[in-house]
């Protein structure tokens, strides 16, 4: 990827190198851990094994963004328009599996329930219209951002201000999580101020992705799609195989919900609980008139 | 560029496409989900019907949909010869 801007270099030699390059990355990550591991039983202290994952690839992001630099704009807007198919549905995939689905999803499903799952089928069935009515024809269009086709096929500045608004409106929204969720990690890797951190998380990504835009974007997507899924499923798996003896938690989670419903049920009937919620019912009368 | 009767056929056929996968997405999107509680009754994997959807099925058909659309518009675009580069 380093090498990428090579002219008469073939779409399949560049695919072939990509995944050499993934591939060599993703059994590193797997070295990396199993050393950490290893550290762990030797006595390394937890907080230091955080400490270290969270240098060892904010590192690695940072040196792809940096290497990603660029100054052409078809690389910088659409990274030159030949990132394979697989290597951009992972990268699109690391973007869904963002802090906003990790931290904000697990919350909006515990309080909402059914109706959380509108964000889901919301943010995969979006996908469907990209694909139906925007993908193919932004891509023969040649331009680079959906305001721009929006303005040629329209005319006029209307259609494109209509285009930019809503862009921002979304993004708006979506930033947010993310910021919060940037915030959090800085704040726990560093030990500063949830403000301060914020600002220095966001320097980071500035620092990345203004360097290298969608090129250096995509390519530490696909290295963080490697990375989160890794981590994402071995919890899960090892979960759904101590409950239910089945390595494949999405054939099992239904039951485990089901079960959780029915523990729920008992306990809202549980004396205690029912002690307990007295109690804070209490307080919070008490604390009423003065908040 | 003069538009050939080649051409118009490429684009019926992208729009007819178009229309049944988008006509697959709607009812697993909005039809389901307004029938959420009569399908109640029904359990999938232990989740009621609908709850099931949400969760994994219309997903699933949704990576379905957007797969067979890429599939069978790279095979429309190279019989009709409108693909490009060496691209897989």
């Amino acid at each position: 990827m380093s090498n990428g801007t090579a002219a008469g270099f073939s779409q399949r030699a560049f695919t072939q190198q990509l995944k050499k390059y993934y591939a060599v990355y993703t059994g590193g990550f797997i070295g990396f851990v199993i050393v950490l591991a290893i550290a762990e039983q030797l006595g390394m202290p937890n907080r230091w094994i955080g400490y270290a994952f969270l240098l060892a690839t904010i590192l690695l992001y940072a040196i792809i963004g940096v290497m990603s630099r660029t100054a052409d704009i078809a690389e910088y807007y659409v990274a030159g328009r030949r990132v394979p198919a697989l290597f951009n549905g992972m990268a699109t995939g690391a973007d869904w599996m963002s802090a906003a689905s990790f931290i904000g999803m697990a919350g909006s499903l515990y309080l909402l329930g059914y109706d959380g799952l509108a964000f889901i089928m919301g943010w995969t069935g979006g996908y469907c219209l990209v694909a139906l009515f925007l993908a193919p024809y932004l891509r023969k269009f040649g331009q680079f951002t959906i305001p721009d086709f929006l303005g040629a096929r329209y005319g006029g500045h209307i259609p494109r201000t209509i285009g930019l608004l809503c862009a921002i409106l979304c993004s708006f929204t979506y930033v947010v999580a993310q910021i919060y969720g940037v915030g959090i990690i800085t704040t726990r890797f560093t030990g500063v101020a949830f403000e301060v951190g914020v600002f220095l998380g966001l320097a980071g990504i500035l620092v990345c992705s203004f360097l290298g835009g969608m090129r250096a974007v995509t390519w530490t997507q696909v290295a963080q799609y490697i990375i989160l899924i890794i981590a994402y499923m071995i919890p899960v798996v090892m979960l759904a195989y101590r409950n239910h003896g089945v390595p494949v938690p999405w054939a099992v989670y239904g039951y485990t919900l089901q079960n959780v419903t029915q523990k729920e049920q008992q306990l809202a009937k549980d004396p205690k609980e029912l002690e307990v919620r007295a109690i804070f019912k209490k307080r919070a009368d008490e604390a009423e008139p003065s908040g | 560029m003069q538009l050939t009767e080649r051409h118009k056929e490429y684009w019926r056929k992208n729009l007819t496409i178009t229309v049944i996968l988008l006509f697959i997405w709607f009812v697993i999107t909005f039809v389901i989900g307004y029938y959420a509680r009569e399908l109640h009754e029904v359990t999938i994997l232990g989740f009621p019907f609908a709850f099931y959807m949400g969760a994994q099925g219309s997903l699933i058909l949704y990576v379905v949909i957007i797969g067979f659309y890429a599939w069978y518009m790279n095979r429309q675009d190279r019989i009709y010869g409108v693909h490009e580069g060496d691209e897989q």
